[in-house]
This record gives C-alpha cells, sequence and structure tokens, in this order.
C-alpha cells in the first residue's frame, strides 16, 4: 500500500514536472536554444506569486498574471539580446542563457533574500482519502493545472495560424520567411511563451513545494532530462516524461533514501542520454 | 616577437616577486586568484579548443582537495604523496565519466556535467574515509610563500602545456572537433580518444589546484569542495579572457578576480551579479574574448562590436 | 594483392522500417573510376555514408583491401585508406583554408603526418593541385559553393586515401566548372587512387568513369561497362526515361 501511496504522490509530482519541461522544449525545438536560465524563470514566477498571495490574492487567480508577466519577460529579452546571437554556435546561446541564470539567480538573493517561502493557500495542505490512499489536493491541483495546459499548448501548435507559423519557423527559417513570417517576432512570442509556462510552472511549485533563489540550479537539468524523454515534438508526451521523473524519484527516496535522490537522478540522465540517440530529437 | 617574451618574462618576474614586496593580503589573493586562473586554463583545454562546454569541472577541484586530505588527514602521508594520489584519482575519475558522457554533443553534454559535482558532494557528505558531513582537518603549514609559488608554477606549467596543445597535432585535433566532430572523424580523428585525453589533462591541474588549496586552507568539507560556484567561475573567465588561446584565460581570470575583489569590498552583496552580466556583455560583444579586442579594435575600432553583433543576429 | 581494392556484399540500410538500401553488392578495382548514379532519393549518399563509417549497416559485409571493415568507426576507415567528401560542404569553418587541408595531412591514411609545419607545406601543394592556391589565407567559411567543392576535395586527398568517395562535387557547378573537375578526378586517378565518383549529371561520369553503378530504391539495377548500362532498358526507365520526361 505504501508503495500505492508512493506511486501516487509521484505521479502528481510528476505532472507538474512536465510543466516545467514544456516551455523548455518549446524553446528548444524551435529556436535551438537550450535556455538554462529555465528554472529560474520558474523561480521568479513562484515569487511573483507569492508575493501576490502575500497581498491576499489567491495562487490560482495569479496563475495567469504570472504567465502574463512571464510572458512579456520573455519576449523582451528574446527581442532585444537573444535574437542578437541566436545564430552563432550553441556553445554561445547555451553561455549566455547560463549568464542569464546567474544574473536572476543572484539577483533574486538581492531582493527576495536566500529565505524560503511557500505558498499556502488552505487547499495546499489538504487531502482526502481514496481507499487506504490520500490524495493531496495542492498536488492534485498543480497535476491538472499541468495537463490542461499541455493540452492548451498542443492546440495552440495544431490548430491556429500562430501555431503553423512557429512550426514552420521551427522546420526551416528561410522557407518560413518565403511565407511572410517575421522570424525574429515568432522567435519572441516562442520564448514568450516557454517563460509563460515557466511562470504557470513556478506557481504551482509554490503550492506543493519551497521556493528559494537557487531552485533552478535543480529544476533546469530536470526539465532537459524530461525534454529528452519525452522528446520536443509532443506536449502530451513531455507531461508523460514528467511523470516517469517523478514517479522515479519517489521510488529512489522510499527505498535509498533522499540524501541519494540526486546521485540515481544523475545516473538516470546519463543513462538516458547515452542510451537514447541524439538525432531522434528533432522536431517533427 | 621578442617584445612580447619580453613582456612575458617581465610579467611572470613580476608576479614572482609579490610574495616580496606585497603584504598578506595581497600574497592571499594572489593564491585565490592564480589557483582559479589554472582552473579556467584547464578548462579551457577541452571547453576552449574543443569547444566541448562542462559546467561540472570543479568536481576534479573537489577530487583534488579530498585526494591531498585524505593521504595526509587520514593516511599521515606528505603533502607531495597526497597530490600524486589526487591527481591519479582525478585523472582515473575523468578517464572513467569520459567514457560514457564525452559521446555526448552540444546541450547534452553541458547538461549531464550541471549534475557531476552535486552527485559527487553526496558521495562524500556518506563517506567514512571523506569525513562524511563533517570534512576533514588537515595538518598546518603556516608559510604563504611558499603556497604563492607553488600555485604560479602550476599555472605556468598549465599554461605552457596549453601553449604545447596549441601548436601540435592534438590541438589541431580538439579544435577541428569544435569546429565539426562529422567532418573530423571522417579526416581521420579519433575523437573519442582526443576528448578523453583533454579531459583527463584538465583533471590533472584542476585536481593539484584543488589539493594545493586543501592543504593552504587547512580544512575541507563536501559544499566547500565540491562548489558549484567555481563551475561559473572558470567558465566565465575563459570565454572573457578568449577561449581555445593560450593567454586569454589567464588574463580573463586575473582580470576578472581582481574587479571582483574591489567589488566584493564595496558592495560585497552584488559580487556574484556581476560575473552573470559580465557573461552577458562578453557573449554579444565579445565572442572571442579579450584577447581578439586588441586585434580587433585596433582594425575596426568601435565596428568592431556591430560587427560581432551583425555576425549572428537574426 | 588482389585486384579488388573494395567489395560490398549484400549492403543493407534501413531507416524507421523503410529500405534505403537494399541488397547492394559491387566491388571496385584498383585505380578504377567508378561512377555511381541514380535519381534523387535512390540511397546514394546513404551508401557513401556506410562505406565510410558514417552509418552503420543493417546487415552485410564491406571489405577493403581484403579484410573486413563493416564495424569499424569512420576514423579507422579513414586511417586504412578511405576518404570522402560531403554532398553539403562541411569545412572546418574558422580556421583557414591552408589549416582544412592541414588537418586532413595530420591525420588520414595511417594517422597522417605529425609534424603542422610539414603538413601545411603539403597542404599548399594539394590546394595548388585543386586551384585553390590563391585562397589559402582565407577563412573557410567565406569561400562560394564552388570552392567549398575543391576545398573538400583537396582536404580529401591530403589524407593520401587509397579510395576517394566523391559525394556529388559537379552539382551547381558551370559546364566550365565541370570540366575542370572531370580533369581533376582523372589527374587524381593518375596519381594512383582508385575513384568512387557520386552524382546526378551523367554526361560527364559516363566520360569518366570505367564502370557505372545504378541505384534506384535502393537498388542496384545495373552495373558495367557505360555504354552498355546506359542503354539498358531499366536503367533508360528508371532514371533517364523520366528525366527526359
Amino acid at each position: 500500500m505504501l508503495l500505492v501511496q508512493i506511486l501516487v504522490n509521484g505521479v502528481l509530482l510528476g505532472g507538474l514536472y512536465g510543466l516545467m519541461a514544456l516551455g523548455m522544449a518549446l524553446v528548444w525545438g524551435v529556436l535551438n536554444i537550450v535556455n538554462l536560465a529555465h528554472g529560474a524563470f520558474i523561480m521568479l514566477g513562484g515569487y511573483l506569486v507569492f508575493f501576490l498571495f502575500t497581498a491576499g490574492l489567491d495562487p490560482l487567480v495569479s496563475l495567469p498574471i504570472a504567465m502574463a508577466v512571464l510572458f512579456l519577460f520573455g519576449y523582451v529579452i528574446q527581442r532585444s539580446l537573444l535574437n542578437l546571437i541566436v545564430r552563432s554556435a550553441l556553445l554561445n546561446t547555451l553561455l549566455f542563457t547560463f549568464g542569464l541564470d546567474v544574473v536572476l539567480t543572484y539577483l533574486a538573493q538581492l531582493l527576495f533574500s536566500a529565505d524560503f517561502r511557500t505558498i499556502n493557500p488552505s487547499y495546499a495542505g489538504a487531502n482526502f482519502s481514496v481507499g487506504a490512499v490520500t490524495v493531496p489536493v495542492g498536488r492534485l491541483i498543480a497535476f491538472a493545472i499541468a495537463v490542461a495546459l499541455a493540452l492548451l499548448l498542443y492546440l495552440l501548435l495544431e490548430r491556429t495560424r500562430l501555431g503553423r507559423a512557429i512550426r514552420a519557423t521551427a522546420q526551416n527559417l528561410d522557407a518560413a520567411r518565403l511565407y511572410g513570417v517575421n522570424p525574429a517576432q515568432i522567435y519572441a512570442i516562442t520564448f514568450g511563451i516557454g517563460a509563460a509556462l515557466a511562470g504557470a510552472a513556478g506557481t504551482l511549485y509554490g503550492i506543493v513545494a519551497q521556493i528559494t533563489p537557487y531552485i533552478g540550479v535543480t529544476l533546469t537539468p530536470k526539465s532537459f532530462v524530461i525534454a529528452i524523454i519525452g522528446g520536443l515534438d509532443n506536449p502530451l508526451r513531455i507531461v508523460a516524461g514528467g511523470i516517469v521523473i517523478g514517479v522515479a524519484e519517489a521510488v529512489t527516496s522510499l527505498y535509498l533514501g533522499p540524501t541519494y535522490t540526486d546521485v540515481v537522478s544523475f545516473g538516470l540522465l546519463v543513462l538516458i542520454l547515452v542510451l537514447r540517440p541524439a538525432q531522434s530529437l528533432k522536431i517533427a | 616577437m621578442n617584445g612580447r617574451w619580453f613582456a612575458l618574462a617581465a610579467a611572470v618576474a613580476l608576479l614572482a616577486g609579490v610574495p616580496w614586496f606585497g603584504n598578506a593580503v595581497l600574497i592571499q589573493f594572489g593564491i585565490n586568484a592564480l589557483l582559479i586562473a589554472v582552473l579556467a586554463q584547464s578548462w579551457n583545454i577541452l571547453g576552449g579548443f574543443a569547444g566541448y562546454v562542462s559546467f561540472g569541472n570543479s568536481v576534479f577541484y573537489g577530487l583534488g582537495s579530498y585526494g591531498v586530505a585524505i593521504a595526509m588527514a587520514q593516511w599521515n602521508l606528505p603533502f607531495w604523496v597526497g597530490l600524486i594520489f589526487a591527481a591519479t584519482i582525478a585523472v582515473a575519475f575523468a578517464a572513467l565519466l569520459g567514457w560514457p558522457i564525452l559521446r555526448l554533443r552540444g546541450p547534452y553534454f553541458a547538461i549531464v556535467t550541471l549534475g557531476i559535482s552535486a552527485a559527487m558532494s553526496a558521495l562524500a557528505s556518506n563517506l567514512d574515509i571523506a569525513g562524511k558531513n563533517v570534512g576533514l582537518i588537515l595538518p598546518l603549514t603556516r608559510n604563504d610563500t611558499l603556497f604563492y609559488e607553488a600555485s604560479l608554477v602550476l599555472l605556468a606549467a598549465a599554461t605552457l602545456t596549453v601553449a604545447w596543445i596549441a601548436r601540435s597535432r592534438f590541438g589541431m585535433a580538439l579544435i577541428a572537433i569544435r569546429e565539426d566532430e562529422d567532418a573530423a572523424a571522417s579526416v581521420g580523428v579519433n575523437a573519442t580518444r582526443f576528448k578523453i585525453a583533454a579531459l583527463a589533462m584538465a583533471a590533472f591541474f584542476t585536481a593539484i589546484a584543488g589539493g594545493i588549496h586543501a592543504y593552504w586552507i587547512t580544512y575541507i568539507d563536501p559544499a566547500g569542495s565540491f562548489d558549484t560556484t567555481l563551475d561559473v567561475r572558470m567558465v566565465i573567465m575563459t570565454m572573457f579572457g578568449g577561449p581555445g588561446t593560450v593567454l586569454g584565460p589567464v588574463v580573463g581570470a586575473l582580470v576578472l578576480s581582481a574587479i571582483y575583489e574591489v567589488l566584493a569590498d564595496s558592495i560585497s552583496k552584488a559580487a556574484a551579479l556581476f560575473f552573470g552580466i559580465v557573461i552577458l556583455v562578453a557573449v554579444i560583444f565579445l565572442p572571442r574574448g579579450l584577447v581578439d579586442l586588441g586585434g580587433g579594435f585596433r582594425v575596426l575600432r568601435w565596428r568592431y562590436f556591430l560587427t560581432n553583433i551583425r555576425q549572428y543576429r537574426i | 594483392m588482389s585486384a579488388k581494392l573494395f567489395e560490398a556484399r549484400g549492403l543493407v540500410k534501413r531507416f524507421q522500417g523503410l529500405l534505403a538500401v537494399s541488397e547492394v553488392d559491387f566491388a571496385i578495382e584498383r585505380g578504377a573510376i567508378v561512377g555511381l548514379i541514380g535519381p534523387n532519393g535512390a540511397g546514394k549518399s546513404t551508401l557513401v555514408n556506410l562505406v565510410a563509417g558514417a552509418l552503420r549497416l543493417d546487415s552485410g559485409e564491406i571489405l577493403f583491401d581484403g579484410a573486413r571493415i563493416d564495424r569499424l568507426p569512420a576514423y579507422a576507415r579513414a586511417h586504412l585508406g578511405i576518404a570522402r567528401t560531403y554532398q553539403i560542404a562541411k569545412p572546418f569553418p574558422d580556421l583557414s583554408v591552408r589549416d582544412n587541408v592541414a588537418i586532413g595531412a595530420m591525420f588520414g591514411a595511417e594517422g597522417g603526418v605529425r609534424d603542422r609545419a610539414k603538413a601545411r607545406a603539403m597542404a599548399d601543394e594539394w590546394l595548388d593541385f585543386v586551384g585553390l592556391a590563391a585562397q589559402a589565407d582565407h577563412q573557410a567559411a567565406r569561400l562560394g559553393g564552388p570552392d567549398r567543392k575543391r576545398l573538400e576535395f583537396a582536404k580529401a586527398l591530403a589524407m593520401q586515401p587509397k579510395l576517394l568517395l566523391l559525394d556529388e562535387v559537379m552539382a551547381g557547378l558551370t559546364p566550365v566548372e565541370v570540366e575542370a573537375a572531370v580533369g581533376l578526378i582523372e589527374r587524381t586517378r593518375a596519381r594512383g587512387v582508385t575513384v568512387l565518383v557520386i552524382e546526378h549529371v551523367v554526361p560527364a561520369i559516363r566520360r569518366l568513369s570505367d564502370m557505372l553503378l545504378v541505384l534506384q530504391q535502393g537498388r542496384l539495377i545495373a552495373s558495367g561497362d557505360p555504354a552498355t548500362v546506359l542503354n539498358d532498358p531499366r536503367v533508360i526507365e528508371a532514371y533517364l526515361g523520366r528525366r527526359r520526361a
């Protein structure tokens, strides 16, 4: 029964992990930028909602606000800075987002202090029982919203004009230009959507866990691994990838102890990367 | 050419003389700056020449610190035996680790390296011989001049090694890998072997730097030894100075260490922020580093920066 | 020493279930120029990648100088004396044209020459051979299309190969440039290098080749003396017929 409980926890948390990875996978697939500041974006979303919460706003109300603010933030970063170097070697974009991560992390430490923060509306700590299994309400809400946002992203990419433009840009920049797409604009919008998804993930992360300026350090690699497991082309498969990692983590900390989760998740990362060839990762 | 060699020799002599005309604070700053310059120069071997960005080289620093600490504190061996032990462990670890992860390219490799130090730190805090969470205390030797000169010799050795790489077939192989790994393979470059050798060389110098530092500060623990902010610094210093060049990482490390020291004195909390800003500016305006600025700026003046941007923007 | 330098037996390669190369057999004699033609998507480049070691076989055998090489990685095949060019040129972009070729000389067959100055001197000779000597100091990334193809050629020659695989080096060239390329390939053979020329442009290759191979949808549908092969009704229908239509 303990195992079932662990599995439930892992699956629910995994949905949130999937949401974290969505934005990173989208940006990676379309812009060919691995955004090492993605975890820092999640952190910013978390802090924004935390402060709105202390001002009396329910996090579920703040969620769209966080998404909108992060969208703007991402849009401006891409339009004004990243677009300047987007065609240079991967090494350079990687380093740039790494620098961005450092700036955001230490800025957050300076402005918000290193204290642990949690967003705890009444439902965050609540739970209910199904048979012998306890279902935490906070995680359930996070899971539901993550799946809903993945669905929305899927519909956006497949069913709208903007989605078609994004996919065309991902496949062939020059061809997209011929069809009247402005790549600079599409890049900025895509990066903005990626940041907005990070904002949503940060909101939900603040409900189920604690926020510090440094959470990005672990969330960025985690998002990366999930993006690889799920592939870059299908949002729903990325959420599934998140669930895989969520369950693996829950099981590890049950059987080996929480100090080993870092060792195990690092080993898992290497294993997945070595076993899964990189060429299967092109966006469809 | 002769003038350049003379300038270089004068700079080295000046650095070597610091303990005789500098005060204690300057010597201590010097040890830290020289050691971080060793880390940057080591990172340069794989990162600068072969284009493989590692965010995990601090693991070799940690292994070096622990190697010396275990040899001296647990087994009562002399320092130099500890250094050999530390370097051996780090090189072996690099070879073992390199085999699976150096087959990964680009962001895959970079991200994997992000996790290494955290994993090793967790391991160290669970091992009895490493003193678990508490760490280890080394025998005390108060001789900052000795530590300073040892660090300088190590930096000189690392830089001479990189100077050799820059002129050798080995270096050409690394550069070919950086430029196009598939094309390098079809020309006959055994990429895996060269990359592992490059990582092992980096591990060697990095571990010795860690060992010297451990003996100098006489106390180590998991968090301080497997310190991921070191990764941030060595990458930024190399990129700022000029990746894939012989003197770039050294210039970058010494310049940024000095600026950081001044900033840390006046606005201590914002000093870390400064590194992040440096990297943002450097990637946009100085994609080939500080040492490229001299020649480029002389020819193009302010247009140098514009040319750099124009090349890569969308 | 057998007359055959190279032999492929029953080569098969699938991409996600789709057959790209299917049961292909052929042999190349020492000192020959062999042409490989076929419509777009026939599997020509896949075949080059299989021979050079950039892709692994699903089944079949490749023999070079009498020894199995199909399990060797690309660099090891280069050491044995197989050099290739890429259909879309792959220079080392930030390096000078001379250093690009020098890298070929420093690795290549038997691991190449160790000394960098010597490799550069050799590079200059090869650049002269392909007519790129004037651009030796240029950055490779700035070369135009035809010059890139020359660079690929020089880089491959500097490896001192026994077998040279040329993947569409004539595509996109003007008639005058095609003539130059034909002359270059003939002079390369005169130096004792065996050549496999993959091409879309039939007239040039017809004159050049001692033997022609025709690939269609991954299968070898004809092989032999160029005149006979090009009059084979299957070839006319499958490849030339469609071009005329």
